[in-house]
Formats: structure tokens, sequence, C-alpha cells
């Protein structure tokens, strides 16, 4: 009894000059204990890290792939665009009555006259 | 290991972890100042160095007539310019361009040789030539993407549409009066370019349709196309100076074509005179001459001062007003209000105009729209012009009653004619039907528009039916007449004034015929006035046959059935081999005959001589009828007739 007196006086003793509480305890050694969850969550940590920059860096490549293929069919639309109203221009112009009336003269067509002309309902 | 060793070690260590540390700090700074301090200076450089805006030609929205033809389209063209100071042999490149755009050396050698930084070396050429040009890479010169405007149609309806500049800016017609909704926005495109100067990614230039616009008109294309035919024809045969026409719908106003004689191309507008790009049907002004006469008589009829029996003496051709001599072109008597009308008696006419007074009679003109603009929709129309009261001597009273003194346009007296086809109500011309976006989306819609009811519906009826009696055997527009249905019209012979003497010319003159068929449920109102024919200037011998041609053909075009048989086709008139249909056709000629046995043919050809509406059912012979043989023809509304094919 006395003697775990003393040590628990030893142990609220003040420094002599300063007067400052000392606590001594025993010093605890911390020792790294990896468990197999630790493992398995430092594994999935890594590979999420790795495969988010692969990710990045693979959807960034099939983005610019992309981008210019995308150019590419673009270029093609405004051309064909523009090759559509051509054509569509090209019609008109065949279809305009002074080249329909030359065509049907070529061909030895007459307009009928009025009596010939019969409305049906 | 001594003391000194260890602090030798010490020291190194620290000295490496010093270098490491300045040197990330170093790239710290680097990065925050590249990141963070100049960014925004930095990615404006950046981007200059990949991105790239590609000017895509200005689009116009295109023009199409009633049915969606189209009148006017924008296709992609190129245009060549070059950089003067950049060109280090002139002769050489003039040369080598001379080639491929087919201009003269000297040509192209003098814009090159220009003090300035950038001149236009051709504009609107095709793809193929701009493609050889770029693969010439030549310093200096380069090539443009532009569009160019094309007239399908060519003349057709030029006068209407107009043309637009080499800027693609209206400068004519419905180019320029609708230049702000036709013109497109300024389209740019996005793009990035990496090193190799490939693009890897192009924005959308446009995201709809919606901010180009289309016109479609009140036009149809074809029979415009018949009417510049006619007209065209007629200026031709007749040696005239010009001429135009207008067909309208007198219902609701819309005016089915536009034409003017002489024509240009606006394909090639530059080719052509100033002269020739007016649309005279709205910008000249001419006297209406006897044609003003169906307003008289309208007027007059309203007012109650007059019935189409009233009777007037016409003094045989010779009428004293105030010391001046009036003459008619034939010696009249005692003629009614239609007669008067009919064979156009001027003496007649100031007769009618003092029972109804001037003062009324310049209110019907102002009502019927004269001395003032109809608004249709088109540049440059003009107001006419009505003396007042207080302005005329009493020779110019007399004379406004037979269109002397009075000015009018051709659309005004169009659609004087249409308010009288059209129960009294004077409606308001349009050419555009409908403003739609480039995606079909309904932006604007014109609705007729009735702009007042200028005579009652009794009176209007009255007047078309004295006018129908202008095309009769005995009226003075005899070649109007249509087959098959009833004509409504006036012609007119006005005098030109001579510029130099201020007086009537009796060289020159202008013939005009207006009128509108068919009469009980007008479909069109048309009018033709020639200038200056040579001959024999009267609009009923000038003008009128244009009138038929165009009425005939456009009656036939809108599917319009006849509404009078005529007396001429009757069984009696029809050659003896057509006239048998059957054995068993033994009925009257106001009776139903029997079709059974007859070609199709030969069935059509007989009810349509009958007046008569037919269906038609299966092919072959006709074996079975319905209404059955021997009833009333005035009773039978549709005939149907079956046909199987022989056995």
């Amino acid at each position: 009894m006395r003697g775990q007196d003393a040590v628990s006086s030893m142990l609220r003793t003040r420094n002599a000059y300063t007067g400052v509480r000392i606590h001594n305890q025993r010093a605890r050694r911390s020792r790294l204990v990896l468990t197999r969850r630790h493992l398995f969550m430092m594994a999935l940590v890594l590979f999420l890290i790795m495969g988010s920059g692969i990710g990045y860096v693979w959807s960034n490549f099939q983005s610019t792939r992309m981008g210019y293929s995308l150019s590419q069919l673009k270029e093609k639309e405004l051309k064909f665009m523009e090759r559509n109203r051509k054509l569509k221009l090209e019609l008109a112009v065949l279809k305009s009555p002074q080249n329909l009336v030359n065509v049907a003269r070529k061909l030895g067509f007459k307009s009928p006259s009025y009596k010939q002309i019969i409305i049906l309902q | 290991m001594n003391i000194n060793e260890k602090r030798f070690i010490r020291f190194r260590i620290y000295t490496v972890g010093c270098f490491f540390v300045l040197s990330l700090a170093v790239i710290m700074a680097r990065a925050y100042q590249l990141q963070i301090y100049e960014r925004g200076r930095l990615e404006v450089l950046a981007r200059a160095t990949y991105r790239k805006l590609k000017r895509l030609p200005p689009k116009r929205g295109s023009i199409y007539d009633r049915n969606g033809h189209e009148m006017a389209v924008s296709v992609e063209a190129w245009s060549v310019y070059a950089r003067p100071h950049k060109i280090k042999s002139r002769w050489k490149t003039a040369r080598q361009l001379s080639r491929i755009i087919h201009k003269k050396v000297r040509s192209i050698s003098l814009l090159l040789k220009k003090d300035r930084r950038f001149v236009w070396i051709i504009r609107k050429i095709p793809a193929e030539w701009a493609m050889k040009i770029k693969k010439l890479d030549i310093d200096g010169i380069g090539v443009l993407s532009d569009t160019r405007r094309y007239y399908p149609n060519r003349e057709v309806a030029a006068h209407v549409i107009g043309f637009v500049g080499t800027d693609n800016q209206g400068l004519e017609g419905l180019e320029k009066r609708y230049d702000s909704i036709l013109r497109g926005p300024k389209h740019t495109l996005l793009e990035m370019k990496d090193a190799f100067g490939r693009p890897f990614y192009m924005d959308k230039p446009v995201v709809s349709g919606m901010d180009l616009k289309d016109i479609y008109l009140t036009i149809d294309r074809d029979i415009q196309y018949k009417v510049q035919e006619a007209l065209r024809e007629a200026v031709r045969r007749t040696k005239a100076k010009s001429g135009n026409c207008i067909v309208l719908d007198p219902v609701t106003g819309e005016v089915l074509a536009m034409a003017d004689v002489p024509e240009f191309n606006p394909n090639i507008f530059n080719e052509f005179k100033v002269s020739q790009w007016r649309n005279r049907a709205v910008t000249d002004c001419y006297e209406p001459g006897s044609t003003i006469k169906a307003i008289l008589l309208a007027a007059a009829l309203e007012e109650g001062v007059v019935t189409p029996d009233t009777k007037f003496d016409c003094e045989h051709g010779r009428y004293n007003i105030a010391g001046h001599i009036i003459h008619d072109s034939h010696k009249h008597g005692i003629l009614s209000v239609s007669e008067i009308i009919a064979e156009s008696s001027n003496i007649g006419a100031i007769k009618i105009g003092r029972a109804l007074g001037y003062d009324l009679f310049y209110r019907y003109l102002r009502k019927f729209g004269f001395g003032e603009k109809t608004g249709i929709d088109l540049l440059g129309e003009r107001r006419g012009s009505v003396r007042l009261l207080k302005d005329s001597r009493p020779v110019d009273q007399a004379t406004a009653f037979f269109g002397q003194g009075v000015s009018v346009t051709s659309i005004q007296l169009a659609m004087a004619f249409a308010a009288i086809a059209n129960g009294g109500k004077l409606m308001r011309p349009y050419v555009v039907k409908e403003i739609r976006y480039h995606n079909g989306k309904l932006l604007h819609r014109t609705s007729p528009k009735v702009i007042r009811r200028v005579i009652s519906p009794a009176t209007a009826q009255k007047t078309a039916m004295v006018l129908e009696k202008v095309t009769g055997k005995t009226g003075t527009a005899p070649a109007a007449a249509i087959y098959g249905f009833n004509v409504a019209g006036k012609t007119g012979t006005s005098q030109k004034i001579n510029p130099k003497t201020g007086k009537y010319s009796r060289r020159k003159y202008e013939a005009i015929f207006v009128g509108f068929v068919p009469v009980r449920h007008p479909k069109m109102v048309i009018l033709v006035m020639i200038d200056e024919p040579k001959g024999i200037p009267y609009g009923g011998i000038v003008s009128a046959p244009v009138f038929k041609k165009v009425g005939l053909w456009t009656l036939n075009y809108m599917k319009v059935k006849p509404q009078k048989s005529d007396l001429s086709l009757t069984c009696e008139n029809i050659p003896v081999k057509n006239r048998v249909l059957h054995k068993k056709n033994n009925f009257p000629n106001d009776r139903l005959p029997d079709f059974t046995g007859s070609s199709m043919r030969r069935v059509l050809n007989r009810a349509r001589q009958m007046g008569l509406v037919v269906t038609l059912e299966g092919t072959g012979m006709a074996v079975k009828q319905y209404p059955k043989p021997g009833v009333l023809i005035k009773k039978v509304k549709v005939l149907k007739v079956y046909f199987r094919p022989p056995a």
C-alpha cells in the first residue's frame, strides 16, 4: 500500500524549477496491424483511382476520335444538303413551264382544244 | 562513422531536400502563373490556335408560288478575291486565273494592279472553278463561300418577284419589299483543329430552321406563264410598246397572275434596260377610257337615277358641251342605258353622268378605290388621280364620264371590277399568301380583307348583267366571249397625251379590256392593257382576244365547268355520225338520251354538249345509266354511267 502511494506521489511530482506538473507514463509502442478488410479496402481504392484515371484517358481519347468522325460527317452533311438544294433547283428548272412546253413541242404534243377537255366530277 | 561524417551526410540530405522543395516551389509558382494569374490571356492565345470560326454563306429564304413551285431559290456559289499587295507575279497570276474563270487576262491584271488590300476578282462562280483555283495555291488569291440566287422559271413573274444584287440584297419587287424577312441570319460554324489542321470538333451551324423564312405567293406559276405568253404574243402582233395583264380572284383579292411585257430575265437582270424591270401594273397610270363607264353605270344604278332600260338620246354621234364637240365612234340615236354601255357611247355616258351629277360620280370613283393606293404588297404603287368638282370645268366633268382626265393604275381598275364581281365589296389585293419558317411552320397568313362596301349586291348584279352585253354580238367586245361561259366586261380605248403639245395624240392609244367570268359566281377578273398598239387600237379588238385566251385556259386549268350549253351544239348541229348514239335513242332534244352501248368518249362528249356533270364507273361500253333515258335534262344534276368491257 505504501509502495503504491509512493508511485502515485512520484507521478504527481512537479518540476522543481518550473513548477509544471509532470505526467510520467510508460511509453506505448504503436503497431500497424493490417486486417484483411483493410487490405481489401486499400485494393479497392487503388483500383478505383487507377480505373477512373484510365477511364478518363480512354473517354478523352474516344471523344477526340468521335470528334474527328463527327466533323467529317458534318462536312458530308453540309455537302449533301447543298447537293440536295442544287438538285431541287435543277428539278425546278426542268419542271418550269418553258422547259415542259419545249419538250412537249419536240415530242409533237399539242395543246387540246377547249372542246376536247371534259371535266369530270 | 565519426561525427563529421555524420554531419556531412546530414548536410547532403538537407541540400537535396532543399533542392526538391525549391524545385517544387518553382513548379508550383509557374503553375500558378499559367493556370491562375495569366489564365485569361493564355486561354485566348490557345483558342486562337485550335479554334476556327468558319463562316457559312448567308442564306436567303425561298419564294414559292401558291402550289409550292420554286420561284426563287439560293444555292451555294463561290467568289474569288485577291490581296494585290501579296501577289508576286501579276501577269502570271492573271493568266492562271483567266484559264479557269474565262475572263480576259487584261481585266484580271487591272484588278490585281489596284492599290487596295482586297479586291473581288469574280463573284458567284461554280464550285468546280473554285476548287481549281484553290488547287493553284497562289499567294494573295483566295476563294470564299457565297450564295447565288436563281429564278428557275426565268421571266415568269419576274416583275412581281424582282431580283437581288451581288450581296444578296433585294433590289426590286418582292425581293426588296420582303428583304428583311427573306434575309437569313449569318451562320458561323465553330471548328476545332489539331496540329495537322484536321478538324476534330464542329459545332452545329443551325439548331433549327426556325430563323430562315420562305414566302408563298398567291401567284399561280402556270397561269402566270400562260398570261405572259398570251400578252407577249398580243404585243408582238400589234407592234405595241408594252402591255400588262392581271388575273385575280375577285372574292379574296388574291392576284393569280400579274404580267408585264417587255419581260426580263431576273437571272441576268443587268442585261436588260432599267425600264424593263418596272412592274407597270402598279407603277404606271393611264386614262381608263370607256372602262370607267362601268363605274358610272354602277353609281347611277345604285343611286337609282337610271335603270338598265332608261333611254337617252345619243345625238347621232355629235354633242356640244360648252363649245366643245364630243363625238361617238358610231352614230347612235335613242339608246337604253344597257345599249349605251354595250356599244360604248360617249354621249350616252355624258347623259347618264349628268343625271347622276359629277359630285356623286367623283364620290363613287373614290369609293371604288380610284385616287388612292389599293394597298397591294408591292413596291412603287401609285395613286392615280381624280379631279375634284371645284377643279374641273364643265367639259372636264363631261369627259370624265368616259374616262378622260382620270388616271388609274391597272390594279385599281381590276379591283374596281372585282368589287362589281364580288357583290359590291372592294377587296384589298395581295400577292403574298403566307410566310413560313423554313421547317414549314406558319408565321403569317394574309387573310382576305374587305376595304369597304361600294355598292349593294343587287346593284352589282344589275351592273354585271349590263356588262355581259358588252361581250354579246352587238357589244364592243364579242372577241372576249368565252364558249360555255357568261362573260361581263368593258372595253376602253384611251388617247394618250402628247407630251410635246400637251394635247391628246391621234396616233397613240391604250387598248384596255377588263372583265370577269363566269358572271354568276365569278372565279376571276382579268385586265388586259396594251400600250400604243399599231393599226386598229380598239380595246375590243386588241385586248379582248387576250382576255378570251387567258380566260379560256384558266377556266380549264381551274376545272370550272361550263355554265351555259352552247346552242350551236344541240342535236341538230351535231354531225350525223355522232348524233345517233344508239338505235333506241328516240328522245326529244330536251330529254336525256339512252347511253347504253356507247363508248366512254362518246358519252363524255355528248354529256358535255348538254352541259351535264358526269361520273363514270368501270371501263368498256356503257351498260347502265342513272337517271334513266327520257328524263328532262334540266332536272338532271349529275349523270352516272356504268361501263363494262364487251364480252
